[in-house]
């Protein structure tokens, strides 16, 4: 059996109502409504265009405020990035000169590497001095 | 805008259930002059009880939608979405507001404000809540007062409790479309006039 509604439901109910009446209503209807009220129609577009101003304003501002910080992480990485293929380059000119221990055999002697072999020599030396440091992390913690 | 009005986008991929970022764009620079004024009418509707001046409420819908904190199901009329959103928004200063609770502390003497915490029904959520109750059956018995005297605001004062709308409310109260507007037209500015900014405190 189903209850009565509370008034609190029935204001609720009455609110949501008049609210549809108001977006069903003509322009004419509108007019008087406002007119009723001491207000005025134009006064009440003028209003609600400021808002919309003030609102695709803001959006504007922070969208472009969130792609100036993706931009700045952006450049943060490839710095990195590069700084990282700076210092395998170096180790690679090592494991040539054959200053670094450990190197294995076919990279000491790959002194006639293509650019191609070099270049992806070198992403990969980039790739295990990040692995190295995160292993120095690990070992830390 | 009476309809949403905005295509999906093109792609081959399904169109999100939701409106794009741009869509909502395209959508706010399609509101006419009619849309921003019936806007503008509701949302003064749902200002009482809360810190909002005129224009804030709808400029918070407005973002909300734009920073996709809240986003507009395709099914969903844009204009509908926006006045549902003001309701939302308004609702939750307005508690959050309530729940500024001043109490006296005993140590210093001196009257501090404090927020509750929101996990679950508190003693001061039921006080609030019981006045709320009370305040409701206030604002009502007053309305009846106007509304009940006349037997076609009563009626679809009913129907309206019982979710009718359009035909099915024109044909409960037993009256043509024109009678009905006016009747309803009555009832909208008698509201307007007893509680301009509603009938929350």
């Amino acid at each position: 059996m189903s209850r009565d509604p509370t008034d609190l439901e029935k204001l609720s109910k009455l609110d949501q109502a008049i609210d549809d009446s108001i977006l069903e209503a003509s322009e004419a209807d509108l007019r008087e409504d406002f007119k009723e009220a001491g207000d005025d129609f134009d006064k009440a577009v003028a209003r609600a265009g400021g808002a919309l101003e003030q609102a695709k304003s803001l959006a504007a501002r922070m969208r472009f405020k969130r792609a100036q910080d993706e931009s700045k992480a952006y450049r943060e990485q490839e710095n990195v990035k590069s700084f990282d293929l700076a210092k395998a380059r170096r180790r690679l000119d090592g494991i040539r000169s054959g200053e670094v221990e450990n190197a294995m055999m076919a990279a000491r002697k790959g002194g006639k590497l293509s650019q191609r072999d070099e270049e992806n020599l070198l992403k990969d030396l980039a790739q295990l001095e990040a692995l190295e440091n995160d292993d120095k992390e690990d070992g830390e913690e | 805008m009476d309809h949403l009005g905005v295509p999906p986008p093109e792609a081959s991929a399904p169109a999100p259930e939701h409106l794009t970022y741009d869509e909502v764009v395209s959508a706010l620079d399609g509101l006419t002059p009619l849309d921003l004024a019936r806007l503008d009418a509701i949302e003064r509707r749902y200002l009482g009880g809360t810190d909002f001046a005129e224009g804030d409420l709808l400029q918070e819908a407005m973002c909300s939608a734009l920073f996709e904190e809240k986003r507009c199901p395709r099914t969903t009329r844009f204009m509908a979405f926006l006045v549902q959103s003001m309701r939302n928004i308004a609702g939750h200063r307005r508690n959050r507001l309530q729940q500024q609770v001043p109490i006296e502390d005993a140590t210093f003497g001196e009257r501090k404000k404090f927020e509750l915490e929101d996990s679950g029904p508190s003693p001061e959520d039921a006080a609030i809540q019981a006045e709320e109750d009370r305040r409701a059956s206030e604002i009502y018995a007053a309305l009846n007062v106007h509304y009940g005297a006349d037997e076609e605001m009563s009626m679809v004062l009913l129907g309206w409790e019982n979710d009718m709308r359009g035909e099915a409310l024109r044909d409960f109260v037993g009256v043509d479309q024109a009678c009905l507007d006016y009747v309803i037209k009555k009832i909208r500015r008698i509201a307007r006039r007893e509680y301009p900014k509603g009938w929350r405190p």
